[in-house]
């Protein structure tokens, strides 16, 4: 390429390509411009049949910018040709704006270049910034705010809300304005400037921002343009939801959401429900959901995503809003004339390809897709884990005080010991309730994904579930009462069983108020029985229960695995000598009862009792959970009724004053509270239900058949109280039992024959 | 010397009855175009465990119009498409279901695309859906910044009907759909599986495939039976797509 330009040509290139200011030889313009890294020239799209465009389209110029080679091909041969090799300069606004140049005879486009830019004339009637890129930087070092500026500016002060901004602005000095804009709070929140010269770079390719000065060039142009400054204001989204603002400009939207939108919590994006947010945060009236979103969203690095509470991946958000600006374009693609001609062809055979028009859904993946949320929940339980690979998985509803999260808990350990600490992990469905983390292995992960699923469906919730599985490669997964893991099973257990192996647990049915059997016995086994390798029980009851019910023939029965659970391993024994003593004395005996105050625990029956009792006092653990039954009122109770509250450890209780334990249980698996008081040397008196006649098989005088009458309870009392010599010694062969059969070893060693088992 | 053609436009038929007419119609428009941009084709139409309507209307067609016609027993389209693969002369081969259409330029435009580089595989700019559902999809680029590889875990960003080399379906058959074991999506799996193995999807800008939504399609039995994509390293957070 030689160095066959004249002056004038020489100016203009330089002015464009400002890595040619300093060239003054033909060897260094042709290393110059041959570089073929440089594709953006701005304001020259490079077509040189480009035809003039009053003004510039949404979506600017989209066509490839060429090498400098084409650059200096218009330069040699389009420029005195007179071809305009941009969209951006409006050559009959010009000449009807300035009549000297009309007059001059002057090329406009020549003019504009050598003599209007320096001049500030307009090149088109709505971007004054369209030039050249080094006309831009020296215009930028001094820049003045015109007229039309403050206007807009001043037409904000909602979101300014400084009336000393407000003031500055009024007095017009640029350099002050911009200063002050800079310092003001809101706007920080709401002017990204990264996602503004993002949003150019990308859609208005051949307008140049000079750096650092996004907010500057935004008053200027930006505010006419469909190009995102904010990352949850969308403004084709804005007109198309927005029926009473169809009608604005681009400056009159931005306006309008800035000033008034924003406080009204107008929905301004696909990605976000602004009155969902403040309905959600209990913001004031007048109090903008987005910008306090956005504030939370710096903070934290979270964002709440429209009514469905699903929170934007960290780092994503932004990419989310390139997306949205981008799914705008493709509304506005489909009715591009190269996308209606061909509709039209295929039209012409088959009518019915456009026969519906309306509710039409334009979707891309990422944005508006069917898959988008489960995208997002794959997203955040990976930035949760700490390894991408688990040979196993313990699902559970969340840990509360109750027996089946002890044996999750029991289990993990034993899963802990099998697979090694880094390959397990304990996933928590349901709720994010964690009180007793103890209970688990303290170097297995434990990820908590209940409210990552709020705002899922619940084919969405299986299915995220479904995929966490597989995108973990686990081998093997464990049920233990989570519901979503029961109906992912029961939904998806056909195909998670040919790469997976599965285990879930049962405890026991419930009794509905009218007296029928349910629960997950009831609703799961039948359906997922196939699927499983195991299902473990902690009581023989419970299995011949299943085998009853579905005549079930060896093979499968086979699959019920009763496997006793553990008693906790911080439990007392009573001591000997104190307990001897306190059998010897006449007068109030302690009688210990633990549960909730409902109708399966049987609370009624406890009290009634009590007050059968009333000269021994009665120590009673626990509160109302599962049913809506009250606060008890202490007035409902007989006087000798104490009580305790609630307890956190077996062990913190005091034992060694219990002379008794009352077990009144309507129904029940095998509780594990049970077994502990059995492996702690206490007499009980249980009610004959569930496995409850299994735990107490060698000690079957502290039995009681009867769930509702008291009598049989109080004649129990009274006898082994009476007989304290022989309450001790069935306690203690009880407790012989209940420590050999319900051991942590034998716990563990089960479960690892099980899975060896199932291994080779 | 009879040239080989340069693309084998498949067509797989099973149900379709007379919904196959405006199909064909399609087609032939798209190659004759091709035809007049110096493209050449060869059409194939499958049955494929066709019930007696289809088979009747798509015989009779076919005899009239000097088609080929290939009769197969799969029951899975993915079956179908791998045979295609073996038997098609061409070295690029298109994919167009019994009941879907194809835009006029899309045979043209996809074939110019296709031949820029052969680990093009090439999906149409938009799915445009009609009868039970009047959606509209764009495909995304996976050379655009919009492509996130995570997708692909939970989600078919393109579909089975594009235009590809006939070595990458024969080095990448499509695997067997089992939906009595709940797998299916096998689409789905096949553009998971060219992702991993390094071909590019590209999209052919201006290109529409018109998918017809029918209560009966094999999409929606497949949804409807809660299937799930056969296994794939593109499901496991282990592949590190989204470091």
């Amino acid at each position: 390429m030689s160095l066959a330009l004249n002056d004038k040509e020489m100016i203009i290139a330089k002015n464009f390509i400002p890595e040619l200011t300093d060239v003054d030889t033909e060897n260094l313009f042709t290393q110059k411009t041959t570089n073929k890294k440089k594709t953006t020239i701005p304001f020259f799209s490079g077509n040189p049949n480009c035809s003039n465009r009053s003004t510039p389209s949404f979506g600017g110029s989209k066509s490839k910018t060429p090498a400098l080679e084409e650059f200096i091909d218009w330069l040699k041969n389009g420029f005195s040709q007179k071809i305009v090799p941009t969209n951006w300069f409006d050559e009959n606004f010009y000449l009807e704006m300035y009549p000297d140049v009309r007059d001059n005879g002057i090329w406009a486009f020549e003019h504009y270049l050598l003599y209007g830019i320096s001049e500030n004339r307009l090149p088109n009637s709505i971007i004054p910034d369209c030039a050249p890129q080094k006309s831009l930087d020296e215009r930028y070092k001094n820049l003045q705010f015109n007229g039309l500026d403050i206007d807009f500016l001043s037409s904000i002060p909602n979101l300014l809300d400084d009336p000393s901004l407000i003031r500055i602005i009024a007095e017009g000095n640029s350099e002050n304005i911009v200063q002050s804009l800079k310092k003001n709070k809101k706007l920080s929140f709401i002017f990204d400037s990264k996602l503004y010269r993002r949003s150019i770079e990308t859609y208005y390719p051949e307008l140049y921002i000079p750096p650092n000065m996004e907010l500057e060039h935004w008053i200027r142009n930006g505010r006419h343009l469909s190009a995102q400054f904010n990352p949850l204001f969308n403004i084709e989204f804005y007109k198309r939801t927005h029926k009473d603002l169809s009608f604005l400009s681009n400056e009159k939207l931005t306006t309008h959401f800035l000033n008034h939108g924003l406080f009204e919590n107008r929905r301004s994006s696909i990605l976000f429900s602004a009155a969902e947010y403040a309905k959600k945060e209990n913001l004031k009236t007048g109090e903008s959901g987005v910008i306090r979103a956005l504030k939370e969203f710096k903070e934290t690095g979270e964002i709440f995503q429209n009514q469905t509470s699903l929170n934007i991946p960290k780092g994503f958000l932004n990419k989310l809003a390139a997306l949205e600006t981008h799914m705008e374009g493709c509304q506005c693609r489909i009715l591009d004339d190269e996308i209606s001609d061909q509709l039209k062809k295929v039209q012409a055979f088959e009518p019915r390809v456009n026969f519906d028009t309306n509710n039409r859904n334009v979707s891309f993946p990422l944005i508006q897709h069917s898959s988008n949320k489960l995208h997002f929940v794959s997203k955040q339980f990976r930035d949760k884990l700490r390894n991408t690979k688990y040979k196993a998985i313990v699902l559970i509803p969340h840990c509360r005080m109750s027996g089946a999260a002890r044996v999750s808990g029991a289990l993990a350990g034993a899963l802990e010991q099998y697979f090694g600490p880094e390959n397990l992990c304990i996933i928590s469905t349901d709720s994010s309730t964690l009180e007793h983390p103890e209970w688990f292995p303290k170097s297995v992960d434990i990820l908590d994904i209940s409210e990552d699923l709020v705002g899922l469906s619940p084919e969405e919730k299986r299915l995220a579930l479904t995929n966490l599985v597989r995108a973990t490669q686990s081998e093997f997964i464990f049920n233990v009462n989570s519901r979503l893991a029961w109906l992912t099973i029961d939904e998806y257990g056909k195909q998670i069983s040919t790469f997976c192996k599965i285990y879930s647990y049962l405890f026991c049915s419930d009794i509905s108020p009218v007296g029928l059997r349910t629960g997950y016995p009831q609703e799961f086994f039948r359906s997922t029985l196939e699927h499983h390798s195991n299902i473990f029980v902690d009581n023989e009851s419970l299995k011949n229960e299943l085998i009853f019910d579905h005549l079930l023939p060896q093979k499968y029965q086979d699959k019920i695995q009763v496997t006793p659970s553990p008693y906790s391993p911080d439990i007392n024994t009573v001591s000997t000598a104190k307990y001897r003593s306190s059998f010897l004395t006449l007068g109030a005996k302690k009688i210990f009862w633990a549960g909730r105050f409902d109708r399966q625990k049987n609370f009624d029956l406890l009290k009634r009792i009590a007050s059968e009792l009333p000269k021994h006092e009665f120590w009673v653990w626990g509160k109302p959970v599962l049913e809506t039954t009250s606060n008890i009122e202490k007035s409902d109770l007989p006087e000798n009724i104490r009580l305790q509250g609630e307890y956190t450890k077996f062990s913190d209780l005091p034992l060694n004053s219990c002379d008794l334990w009352l077990y009144t249980s309507k129904w029940e698996g095998l509780p594990t509270l049970l077994i502990d008081v059995a492996a702690s040397g206490i007499p009980i008196v249980a009610t004959s239900v569930g496995g409850i006649p299994e735990l107490l098989k060698c000690s079957q005088i502290f039995l009681v058949n009867e769930i509702n009458d008291t009598k049989p309870y109080v004649e129990k009392i009274n006898h082994l109280l009476n007989d304290g010599r022989r309450a001790r010694k069935e306690a203690l062969r009880l407790k012989d039992s209940t420590l050999r059969n319900h051991s942590k070893e034998q716990f563990t060693q089960k479960i690892h024959l099980t899975l060896k088992s199932h291994t080779k | 010397m009879t040239r080989t053609p340069d693309i084998s436009l498949i067509v797989t038929t099973h149900a379709e009855g007379l919904l196959f007419g405006a199909t064909l119609r399609s087609l032939l428009e798209s190659s004759n175009l091709a035809k007049r941009k110096g493209i050449t084709t060869e059409t194939i139409i499958y049955l494929d465990k066709a019930e007696n309507e289809t088979e009747r209307f798509v015989l009779q067609i076919c005899e009239e119009l000097d088609l080929e016609v290939v009769k197969t027993d799969f029951g899975d389209q993915g079956k179908v498409r791998n045979h295609a693969a073996h038997q098609a002369r061409s070295d690029y081969i298109a994919f167009l279901d019994g009941d879907d259409l194809w835009s006029e330029n899309w045979v043209t435009k996809a074939f110019q695309l296709a031949t820029q580089n052969n680990k093009f595989i090439v999906h149409p700019e938009i799915n445009w859906f009609f009868g039970g559902n009047n959606n509209i999809l764009f495909k995304v680029d996976q050379e655009s910044e919009f492509f996130d590889p995570t997708f692909l875990s939970v989600g078919n960003p393109w579909d089975a009907l594009c235009l590809a080399p006939r070595e990458t379906l024969l080095e990448t058959p499509y695997c067997n759909r089992d939906l009595e074991q709940g797998f299916a999506y096998e689409d789905w799996h096949w553009n998971c599986e060219t992702f991993l193995k390094g071909h590019i999807h590209k999209v052919a800008k201006g290109t529409i495939h018109f998918k017809r939504r029918r209560k009966n399609s094999q999409h929606m039995k497949a949804r409807q039976r809660k299937v799930l994509m056969p296994d794939s390293r593109i499901l496991f957070y282990e592949s590190g797509l989204d470091s």
